[in-house]
């Protein structure tokens, strides 16, 4: 591990974002404070060396700029991957034409729709642990709601889900990039079957959607086909699992935050952007164009970048007392979702259906709290994650 | 005198926090986009454009004082 010739002694910061102690347990509480202590842009030596964005701010700026930081892979030869995923590995103008594909599907108007699915749901999965007076939210409930979900979206078999969900874990939570690589090639696999079904019988679902798409006034060639389902499985399967699962490990934690939702549920959609706000699960990479000279350090072409914005609303040159959780703030100022023209797409359906969910087990289960003592076990890597939350509540 | 709606198109990112938070003010395109660059704010809205304003974490949106045209 060492570090470049281009890089300065004093922006070099030991943190490593798969296995990092600080993210063993509270990692929004301990990354932040790291980050509070860094310069604004570090570097470390970990996962093939890489720098680090780690203001708000600063973040927003360089995500607004593609010609300089792009999502190629060809300026982030780290992050090749096969297939390409598409369209966040692409830059604009390919990335707006293939966006606009999908946009529709996933606006407000278009996921609304699927609420009462959502909902129907979120109560089965939900009266499937009531009468237990206990749960293990993560397995039991957090891994199955939203890849059910997408399954259903994408018209694929629910039979499936254990296999997914398994392939999906390799991809996000495995130190070893080899594994990482592989475990893309075999969702790769599975999904190139559904296309090839819905080319023969298209339907009328998400896969069927993107494989009529068309960009140029042409239809999308096969690795744009591929590269497409791939990310919006690879989306969809454990941000939002991850995310239920910190919220509720909060409000187990946080009877008195609890209580403000059964009184008032009309406050849950601004309770869930201020959880959010401190439980980002997930972030995103660009890499430098060319050699350049940018807040204070020198950048060369195919330098990585890492956004951890999984933190940057708890970035205290940005949020007024970050810390403080208060479900009642008059704006709750994050970039989970992340900024600029690759703003998660899936924003919109995760926020109903974490809504959804709260509402729901609000509704039946009012008051609950965690089964085991001390701070719950946490994972690094590209999507952040309780190991575990064990909850109960008088049956 | 009335408030316009002022929204950088260029970094709008879809994020539609301005509609969740005041749908009274704020419309989305059919993709989920800000729709309402140009548009004067009702009468008596005006913090409700603020809010909403402020809820964008893009800092796409801003508000301006303008003299509304008399007519004939």
């Amino acid at each position: 591990m060492s570090i470049p010739s281009h890089v300065p002694a004093d922006r070099v910061v030991d943190f490593d974002r798969f296995s990092g102690e600080e993210l063993s347990s509270c990692p929004h509480q301990r990354v932040s404070e790291l980050f509070r202590k860094s310069p604004a842009l570090f570097y470390t030596p970990h996962d093939r060396g890489h720098w680090v964005v780690a203001r708000a701010e600063l973040a927003r700026d360089m995500l607004r700029q593609p010609d300089k930081f792009s999502s190629h892979p060809r300026h982030n030869l780290a992050n090749l991957r096969k297939p390409r995923t598409l369209p966040n590995q692409s830059d604009p103008p390919e990335h707006t034409q293939l966006r606009r594909i999908v946009n529709g599907f996933f606006s407000p108007d278009g996921i609304r729709p699927l609420e009462p699915e959502i909902r129907a749901l979120a109560r089965e999965l939900i009266e499937g642990v009531l009468y237990r007076g206990g749960c293990e939210f993560v397995s039991d409930i957090a891994q199955i709601f939203p890849v059910v979900i997408f399954l259903r979206m994408a018209g694929a078999p629910l039979d499936d889900r254990p296999k997914l969900s398994a392939i999906a874990d390799r991809f996000t939570r495995s130190p070893e990039v080899q594994d990482r690589l592989a475990a893309l090639e075999d969702l790769a696999r599975y999904l190139q079957v559904l296309i090839d079904e819905r080319e023969h019988e298209p339907r009328d679902d998400l896969v069927s959607l993107v494989v009529q798409g068309r960009v140029d006034g042409r239809p999308l060639d096969a690795e744009e086909k591929i590269g497409m389902v791939t990310l919006l499985f690879l989306g969809g399967l454990d941000t939002v699992a991850a995310s239920l699962s910190f919220f509720m490990a909060f409000l187990a934690d946080h009877p008195g935050h609890c209580r403000e939702l059964t009184d008032d549920p009309s406050l849950i959609p601004q309770a869930i952007e201020e959880l959010a706000r401190v439980h980002g699960v997930a972030g995103t990479e660009r890499g430098v164009t060319q050699d350049m000279h940018y807040a204070g350090v020198d950048l060369k072409a195919g330098d990585r970048l890492v956004f951890p914005a999984h933190i940057y609303g708890l970035d205290d040159d940005w949020v007024e007392d970050p810390d403080r959780v208060d479900f009642r703030r008059p704006v709750s100022t994050h970039l989970v979702f992340g900024s600029g023209p690759h703003r998660c797409l899936g924003s919109h359906l995760a926020r109903m259906e974490m809504r959804v969910f709260l509402e729901e087990w609000l509704m039946r289960i009012p008051s609950f709290c965690r089964a085991s003592e001390g701070d719950v076990l946490t994972r690094g890597g590209l999507v952040w994650s309780p190991v575990r939350v064990d909850l109960r509540w008088p049956a | 005198m009335g408030l316009r709606i002022r929204v950088d198109t260029t970094i709008c990112a879809g994020h539609a926090l301005c509609a969740a938070r005041e749908p009274w003010v704020y419309a989305l395109d059919a993709d989920g986009y800000c729709s309402s660059d140009g548009v004067m704010v009702p009468p008596g809205l005006e913090d409700q454009a603020r809010r909403g304003a402020r809820s964008c974490p893009e800092g796409a949106i801003t508000l301006w004082h303008e003299e509304e045209s008399s007519g004939a």
